[in-house]
């Protein structure tokens, strides 16, 4: 339907005037000389004063937020400031807001406004392999130092609340610091000035009265934990049918793939190691069964590195040994290198005995860097997390992949003990497996369990990759052990059952993270 | 960002920390970022919602920066809702309109000012002056929407032309209209706080409309909130009662509490004798709503009525009934609200501090429209079919008379019915985007697809209709120009120009200039060079009418003062009390009618015009989302803080019975279908909503799919709140987790449809 342009080409005067548009358009002409400094305003610090405390804590005592739910009724202003008074990122906010609804005969709606609680006993703070968090003496504030933290992402795993996020631009995490500056000059928080209700307060609590157990607001998790300082009030009880309206979302967490690798390989290594210090090799066959074992578990520790957000700053990982799980897991990484020394001494030397000590070290090391691993994530107390899952799952992998290792360095070496490893591969293989299946069928079918939450996630996301490792087993399980028996040659059949079996861990390990539904403050 | 580590154990500071460092800044905004330091600040009006709250514009370099809601302003006092908050970060987006689109691909403001005109020109030309028509806003500034209005029918000749005001305050505007003698909002933001008794009808401030909550928060007198809506809003649960009324059976309630209130000697006999007309008609006829009638239709029981009409009776005279699109979008909406304002004429509950029959507005400039777009009403709330305003406009605008055409405008609904017939060939549409706003959508889709020619001006070149446009020009948006506002409670408020606006988007105001010109009549707009100029033109307008504003100054005056309400005449020179004061209309009991008195309006309420059956059981209603998304979100959805604050999925809520019924657990995917069409959601198991009746927001681009297209035949403002929907269980994803072995599926212990 184009039409000739026509009749208006001699439009006097056009051009001028489109010139004239378009400069003025980009013109700014804001009468500020005029009247920006005309008002002086009531300052900030003098409008809110009844809404902070007047003077610093005692000792004993800390800062925390007060939420008053009646008077929060969900217009989450106070996301809004947050992120444009503390000039966050595009997407940053450290406030959030979920909502709470009934269900059942009695109707209910609760908008909940949440930021850090700046717990009495942080774990995101217990967790930092680097000390990268402080908790205020005087005011209690949990702060997150920027320019210390590795992002290595451990606290967004150990807060119980969601509250630290991973910023990627900048590859560390960050988090609300409760506008300490802003209280320092008796300035109200931005989210305290924001609330056009007034539900946010800061009020001054004991450190000592800080609720040990119970939930700061349904669907939060159990404050035994962190002992959150937040106090949410109301004058109409929430009822106990109350839920958050996000609670029955299956969505997938992050699934950290440096961390799988990491894991499956250092647990791998760990279980060659032990396979190495426990069968009756000589001084070479022992030698290159550790070293295969050093080599994996040397370039899972690499690949963990990926995982930082700033790796020139993990030296410092071992400051947090008193509280963290992590840092004890990396210190106790740090002895593979050290171990690798000692056993390539040892077989230069051509001394078995030493060479068997060095092994029998290492393996130990290993172990407890398997079993600090565990920890790190027992540690976060997610019920998918759990020591008796976890436990399972990380020995369970260091032993069938540590069997599975041994019969193939084994077999191109034509040890006479392979045909014990190749048995214990195949045991272990149907052990894990059915022991790992069938909880999750149990966390399926009961909802009481405490991860029945991940079953679900599993069974939505991950059914497939469920499906892919049943047929893996039978390859490795059945198929390859049959084959072999039939005549095949071993050292290819047992490295292609090696790799088979890695990949079937690799996936579990890569749903152990996805699947893992961490605990949050109640959201949309 | 790699950073390299210190040579210490702990770094306290450094380039990260110093990334949020505040530090205290000027013009009592406390502590601020360091990054955005501003090196002055300016004042402006939101341009949301009509709450119409006051911003302080951080600029630097004199442009803006950053925000802070102004705590001077009369309105908000400090505090803003988040789309407030994030006004300016909208501007950013990506997909901005930054050169004019012809047929998809860019072109030269020449280009497309010479299509523009010649397309219009010949359509005009061939059909005639009916044949083409404009479609604007509540949501640009007033002097624009005038020189819209006065440029398409003065100018180029056009009959029709209406605002996306039909789909929000249409109802309100007719129905004071009628009541009251001119569309007069009586109230003042002050009324929130001074009330005894608050009745909310139909709204949900505390999402809708939260820093009008805060005033009712502010409230001193303990007031008793009520709040008649189906479902248990957030306003609901914060209410002192709730009456959960069944959809659309507002009317019958209404009448029902006014035979309650005449019944019980509630009435103020003296004002009614004194100030109304028609009293004894409406008393006759509101006999027939016995409380068993009405507790039947309405579902609220007999104790819960009287219970109503006592609390409106023990509250009198500072009784406030409020009221948005609940009434608003009713198939009897006029009625509905005029149902309302019965109920405060005959308890005297007006012209008093504390109450009113109060229509809260939806955009920011609703009012403004409403008195100066120049569809319904001629310029300054004049009457297109009046010799004598005719000539009254033309001597205060300029323009000569014959140009003012002697018809007022086809109503939006009439104008696309028209465009279906065939007489309408080129709708010019101004910051709206009805392709996902308008009432059974792809029916619009469908019928804007048969015009000639579609114009789209917008900020956004993403809309739904801009994408169907045949010509997009691109606008500049709140912020990169000037111009002012009209809040809900009559207050103009103006907004400055504190950001370059991307490309060569220009201000509305200027491409209303540019077409003058192109189209040639430039000349009959020689006083209309800018904003403030237009501001003017319609102060001159306004004279002698209710809404006069002729003792406004200038825009500074509007700047210093925190806004000024109409009316404000030129006589009224008592600055310090427009500052401090918030004006209410009708203090003297003197109406705008001819004989100044209100009129008691009233009929019959009928049944919706879909009713839920047996193939389509379910009701369902409309209505906002959350607090952080604004209509088609074409500006919220750019904020990625506002997103953050909206649920990942569009969900339905549903009462947890029928969701057993139907074996619907929360979360799941149900097919939500009417008669129209169907879409997929997410289940939202809630005893918020009743059984039968289920409740999708708006703002997804899908849900008025669904919507049936009926109009109030007095206002012909659609009816979002009344469709009849199946909802199913979406068999795919049930079979899905079929096949994956679950046996966890929850069975419903009970079952009730």
């Amino acid at each position: 339907m184009t039409m000739a342009l026509s009749d208006l080409s001699d439009l006097p005067g056009s051009s001028d005037l489109l010139t004239r548009v378009l400069r003025e358009q980009q013109t700014l002409r804001t009468p500020v000389a005029l009247f920006s400094d005309e008002f002086d305003s009531q300052s900030v610090r003098d409008r809110f004063t009844h809404l902070i405390p007047l003077s610093k804590p005692n000792p004993g005592e800390q800062y925390a937020f007060q939420v008053n739910l009646d008077a929060c009724t969900g217009c989450k202003a106070c996301v809004a400031a947050c992120h444009s008074l503390n000039g966050l990122d595009e997407d940053e906010s450290w406030r959030d807001i979920g909502l709470l609804v009934g269900t059942r005969k009695q109707p209910y709606l609760q908008t909940v406004t949440t930021a850090c609680h700046h717990c009495e006993d942080p774990a995101c703070s217990n967790g930092c392999p680097v000390l990268a968090y402080d908790k205020d003496p005087v005011t209690g504030i949990v702060r997150h130092l920027d320019d210390q933290c590795i992002g290595c992402s451990y606290c967004i795993l150990k807060c119980p609340y969601d509250v630290p996020k991973f910023n990627l631009k900048r590859g560390i995490v960050r988090k609300c610091d409760m506008c300490q500056g802003r209280l320092a000059e008796g300035e109200a928080p931005a989210c305290v000035q924001a609330c056009p209700n007034e539900a946010i307060k800061i009020q001054v609590v004991k450190r000592s009265e800080v609720p040990d157990r119970g939930q700061i607001i349904p669907g939060a998790h159990d404050s035994s934990y962190t002992r959150p300082t937040t106090a949410y009030v109301s004058s109409k009880p929430v009822p106990e049918t109350a839920k958050p309206a996000d609670s029955s979302r299956l969505d997938l967490d992050h699934g950290h793939p440096p961390l799988a690798w990491m894991l499956v390989l250092t647990q791998m290594s760990a279980g060659g190691f032990l396979g190495a210090a426990l069968a009756p090799l000589s001084l070479n066959e022992a030698a290159l069964t550790s070293s295969a074992a050093l080599l994996f578990g040397l370039t899972g520790i690499a690949l963990s590195v990926f995982h930082l957000g700033q790796p020139l700053k993990a030296w410092r990982a071992f400051l947090g040994w008193r509280k963290s799980w992590l840092s004890r897991e990396i210190i106790t990484f740090g002895a593979l290198p050290v171990c690798g020394i000692v056993i390539a001494v040892a077989w230069w030397h051509g001394d078995l005995l030493m060479l068997k000590l060095a092994i029998g070290g290492s393996a130990l090391a290993a172990l407890g860097a398997v079993a600090c691993s565990v920890m790190v994530y027992a540690d976060t107390r997610r019920p998918f997390w759990s020591p008796a899952m976890t436990g399972g799952k990380f020995f369970g992998t260091t032993f069938l992949l540590g069997a599975s290792l041994c019969a193939v360095v084994w077999s191109w070496g034509s040890v006479y003990v392979l045909p014990w490893a190749m048995t214990l591969t195949v045991v272990l293989r149907w052990m894990v497996s059915i022991w790992e299946l069938s909880r999750y069928r149990q966390a399926l079918a009961d909802e009481s369990c405490a991860w029945h939450k991940s079953a679900r996630i599993l069974q939505k996301h991950h059914a497939r990759h469920i499906e892919w490792r049943g047929v893996l087993l039978i390859m490795t399980g059945l198929v390859i052990p049959v084959v072999i028996a039939a005549g095949a040659p071993p050292p290819w059949m047992l490295t292609s059952s090696l790799l088979l079996t890695f990949t079937s861990q690799l996936i579990e390990r890569h749903y152990f993270f996805t699947a893992c539904h961490g605990p949050k403050m109640p959201g949309n | 960002m790699l950073t390299f580590p210190a040579i210490n154990f702990r770094e306290w500071s450094g380039p990260l920390t110093a990334d949020l460092v505040r530090k205290p800044a000027k013009f009592g905004l406390g502590q601020l970022p360091a990054r955005r330091m501003p090196d002055a600040t300016t004042k402006a009006v939101c341009g949301f919602c009509s709450t119409g709250c006051g911003l302080n514009i951080h600029l630097k370099d004199g442009a803006a920066i950053n925000l802070t809601p102004d705590p001077d302003y009369p309105v908000n006092i400090g505090t803003a809702c988040p789309k407030g908050w994030e006004a300016l970060s909208v501007l950013d987006a990506p997909d901005r309109a930054k050169m004019p689109l012809l047929h998809g691909k860019e072109v030269g403001w020449d280009t497309a000012l010479r299509y523009f005109c010649d397309q219009m020109k010949r359509i005009l030309d061939q059909h005639g002056p009916e044949a083409a028509a404009f479609l604007s806003t509540g949501q640009i500034m007033f002097e624009e929407m005038a020189f819209l209005g006065a440029l398409a029918k003065f100018g180029m000749g056009m009959i029709h032309g209406d605002g996306n005001t039909r789909q929000c305050m249409a109802t309100a505007v007719t129905a004071y209209k009628e009541s009251f003698g001119f569309d007069a909002p009586p109230f003042t933001y002050a009324d929130f706080e001074e009330s005894d008794v608050l009745v909310f009808i139909g709204a949900n401030p505390c999402i809708a409309h939260p820093i009008m909550w805060q005033r009712v928060l502010r409230n001193p007198r303990s007031p008793e909130i009520i709040v008649v809506d189906p479902r248990t809003t957030e306003t609901a649960m914060a209410a002192t009662q709730h009456y959960a009324i069944k959809p659309k059976s507002d009317l019958t309630l209404l009448y029902g509490l006014a035979h309650l209130i005449i019944q019980a000697g509630g009435v103020d006999q003296a004002f009614v004798r004194a100030s109304t007309n028609g009293f004894d008609e409406f008393a006759a006829f509101a006999a027939d709503f016995t409380p068993e009638r009405v507790a039947a239709e309405t579902g609220i029981g007999i104790e819960g009525l009287r219970h109503f009409a006592q609390t409106i009776m023990n509250g009198t005279p500072r009784v406030s009934f409020w009221w948005t699109m609940g009434v608003n979008q009713g198939h009897q909406a006029t009625r509905t609200a005029q149902a309302i304002i019965n109920l405060a004429l005959m308890t005297g509950n007006i012209g008093k501090p504390g109450t009113g029959a109060n229509s809260i507005t939806g955009q920011c400039n609703a009012m403004g429209s409403r008195l100066f777009s120049n569809t319904t009403n001629l310029l300054g709330g004049h009457d297109f079919r009046n010799a004598a305003h005719r000539e009254k406009v033309a001597k205060a605008t300029g323009i000569p008379v014959e140009r003012i055409p002697d018809l007022p405008s086809l109503a939006y609904d009439q104008i696309i019915q028209a465009a279906d017939e065939g007489t309408v060939k080129a709708i010019w549409f101004v910051a709206t985007n009805p392709s996902h706003s308008w009432i059974d959508q792809n029916e619009m889709n469908r019928i804007l697809g048969k015009l000639d020619f579609l114009v789209v001006q917008d900020m956004y070149c993403t809309t739904e209709t801009a994408k169907r446009a045949h010509l997009v020009l691109p606008a500049a948006g709140w912020g990169e120009k000037e111009g002012c506002f009209i809040n809900s409670e009559r207050r103009i408020g103006c907004s400055p120009k504190v950001r370059r606006a991307p490309g060569q988007a220009l201000a509305d105001f200027h491409i209303f200039r540019l077409i003058a010109h192109y189209w040639g009549c430039a000349e009959v707009f020689r006083e209309w060079q800018t904003p403030e100029a237009v501001f003017r033109v319609l102060q001159r307008c306004s004279e002698d009418q209710p809404c006069e504003i002729t003792g406004i100054e200038g825009y500074d005056m509007l700047r210093r003062s925190g806004g000024v309400q109409w009316p404000f005449r030129k006589n009224q020179h008592q600055t310090s009390k427009i500052q401090n004061s918030e004006r209410r209309l009708f203090e003297d009991g003197s109406f705008f009618t001819p004989d100044r008195r209100a009129v008691f309006c009233f009929d019959k309420p009928v049944p919706a015009p879909e009713l839920a059956n047996d193939r389509f059981p379910f009701v369902l209603m409309t209505g906002r989302g959350t607090s952080a998304q604004w209509h088609t979100e074409t500006r919220t959805a750019k904020s990625e803080v506002l997103r953050k604050m909206i649920p990942q999925d569009l969900m339905l809520e549903l009462n947890d019975q029928d969701a057993a019924a139907l074996g619907i657990r929360d979360g799941q995917d149900v097919r939500v279908i009417s008669k129209r069409a169907e879409l997929t959601a997410k289940a939202r198991l809630t005893a918020c909503v009743k059984p039968g009746e289920v409740y999708l927001p708006m703002h997804d681009a899908r849900v008025n799919q669904l919507t049936h297209a009926s109009f109030d035949p007095l206002s012909r403002q659609p009816s979002y709140k009344h469709s009849a929907v199946r909802v199913e269980a979406d068999l795919t994803s049930i079979s899905l987790q079929r096949r994956a072995g679950a046996r966890t599926c929850v069975r419903p212990s009970s079952s009730q449809a």
